[in-house]
């Protein structure tokens, strides 16, 4: 019990680790190009452009109400998609550390988030410029961001305590994943809203991954999130929690022959 | 208190053949009931030691016989199949890779993250970095990033990152591969020193010369067991007696430098 405990509380104890990591990942990704990581800002505002436009047009919706529907969706879906994708190789990504040293899946999976977490800092920006554009009207709602944030995080880190050691052991999980993403992202109302969506709003509420979507995007464009949103985005919190609790107890000790 | 102490301690670990790693096909072996698990390795076989404040303890082995298996378990890297593994204190296992070196970023930017690895302290780092800069001796070169150093002035910074802060326990698996002969004196010299200050020493290695200066012990094993524990001009001479009697393989051979 107080190991696995103590596997989870060396984020707080050795935070600086996870820090210069995540940090580095971007510091590398975009060393020696002119715009650095503001990359990430401008192939997002490119991206909810064209497809702001495109669709707007073939479903003959007015540009920029649903310029702002994808801008917000696409910033949500893209933590939830890259934190979970991501999950799996959090372990393999620092094989040549583990052999060498012991380092628990958390502050890993801590990196992973942090890591993110700029990535969608740099979104923000762009997505903010988009929303202004747009006429957005902001509500009070907007002060439920960050709690539906630090939700989406915590999921994250929590998936990738879970995911990343046996991503390790069954080198094939990750592709298991991105594929389960890939129809995600398809039938979760990103590229089309609820309204248009031939599935009834029963299917709709059946799909973990339309509530924890609703419970960020709500508060940007400036509505209110139902309960139904909050509830169940907080139950999947807490089975995320005690899965990484349980992974944790049965992998901390094999990740070393998983490598 | 600085102590280790191991019991009847068992370590093996899985080969996986490459279908085995694939959760399809072990999903597909589950359902089929086939049990055929991964061939394993039994790399330590019951071992029970005790190493006591002030060792310096060397182990001998040819190659596969535990020794690294032993360190990594001593360093709390991997786990003991069965049987228990007690330390107490700080434990430093040193790395040649040079773990957290980023050859992007200089010497100077460097020094954090390898230190934090091994579980340094804010104040433990700010008096690093002056050590390293002198110990490293890169002139220049330490505020250029690390991808246009030779793999000698690479030997270097990672020599003198890692014994840079205070430890209670070091292990080290078979350092100083690299480098010069004026760096491998002055790393002696260095290790020399910094030795003085650790109150456990724990390395592998094939240099008999090294472990009969530094060592108070030597431990010799074979396929995972152990085959003599005591002083170490005694057990090193029956370890060259009897590999020395044997012919041995290749490879074996130009590694052991008598």
């Amino acid at each position: 019990m107080t190991v696995v405990l103590n596997d989870f509380s060396a984020i707080f104890s050795r935070w600086r680790i996870w820090w210069i990591m995540g940090f580095r990942d971007i510091q590398m990704r975009y060393r020696r190009s002119f715009l650095g990581p503001f990359w990430i800002s401008l192939t997002m505002a490119a991206m909810v452009f064209g497809i702001g436009f495109l669709f707007s047009q073939i479903f003959d919706i007015e540009f920029k109400a649903f310029l702002a529907y994808i801008a917000t969706s696409f910033l949500i879906w893209g933590i939830l998609q890259s934190n979970l994708n991501e999950s799996c190789n959090i372990m393999i990504d620092s094989e040549a550390h583990l052999r060498a040293m012991r380092l628990p899946a958390s502050i890993l999976a801590a990196q992973m988030v942090w890591r993110n977490t700029l990535i969608f800092l740099h979104n923000l920006i762009a997505i903010g410029a988009v929303l202004l554009y747009a006429n957005v009207d902001m509500s009070a709602s907007l002060i439920l961001l960050l709690p539906a944030l630090a939700i989406l995080s915590l999921i994250g880190f929590f998936s990738a305590i879970v995911l990343g050691p046996y991503a390790l052991r069954y080198r094939d999980l990750g592709q298991v994943v991105m594929n389960v993403m890939q129809i995600a992202f398809f039938i979760t109302p990103i590229i089309w809203m609820p309204s248009q969506g031939r599935l009834s709003s029963v299917w709709l509420d059946y799909n973990p991954f339309f509530h924890l979507v609703e419970i960020a995007r709500g508060p940007l464009l400036g509505y209110w999130p139902s309960a139904t949103n909050w509830a169940v985005s907080i139950g999947i919190l807490i089975i995320a929690a005690i899965m990484a609790y349980v992974a944790t107890a049965v992998s901390r000790e094999k990740v070393y022959l998983w490598l | 208190m600085t102590r280790i102490e191991l019991k009847n301690v068992n370590f093996e670990y899985p080969l996986y053949e490459v279908a085995q790693r694939s959760l399809k096909v072990s999903l597909i072996d589950l359902l089929r009931g086939s049990r055929d698990g991964p061939s394993s390795v039994h790399a330590i076989k019951d071992l029970s030691i005790t190493i006591d404040d002030g060792e310096r303890v060397g182990l001998v082995g040819r190659n596969g016989a535990g020794k690294s298996s032993l360190l990594r378990l001593l360093s709390g890297i991997a786990f003991p199949t069965s049987g228990t593994i007690k330390t107490y204190g700080r434990i430093v296992p040193v790395n040649q890779t040079g773990l957290g070196i980023n050859p992007e970023f200089s010497a100077a930017d460097n020094i954090e993250l390898p230190l934090r690895f091994i579980g340094a302290t804010t104040e433990e780092i700010e008096v690093a970095r002056a050590g390293v800069r002198e110990f490293a001796d890169l002139g220049e070169f330490f505020d250029l990033p690390v991808r246009r150093y030779s793999d000698g002035m690479k030997a270097r910074l990672t020599f003198a990152l890692s014994t840079s802060i205070p430890a209670d326990v070091l292990v080290l698996d078979e350092w100083l591969s690299a480098g010069d002969a004026e760096f491998v004196a002055r790393a002696e010299r260095r290790i020399n020193e910094y030795i003085h200050r650790i109150k456990i020493v724990i390395l592998a290695s094939h240099s008999m010369e090294l472990l009969r200066t530094v060592c108070t012990r030597v431990l010799w094993m074979e396929k995972g067991e152990l085959i003599a524990d005591g002083e170490p001009n005694e057990v090193i001479d029956a370890y060259l007696a009897k590999i020395l009697d044997q012919p041995l393989p290749d490879q074996d051979k130009k590694i052991i430098n008598i």
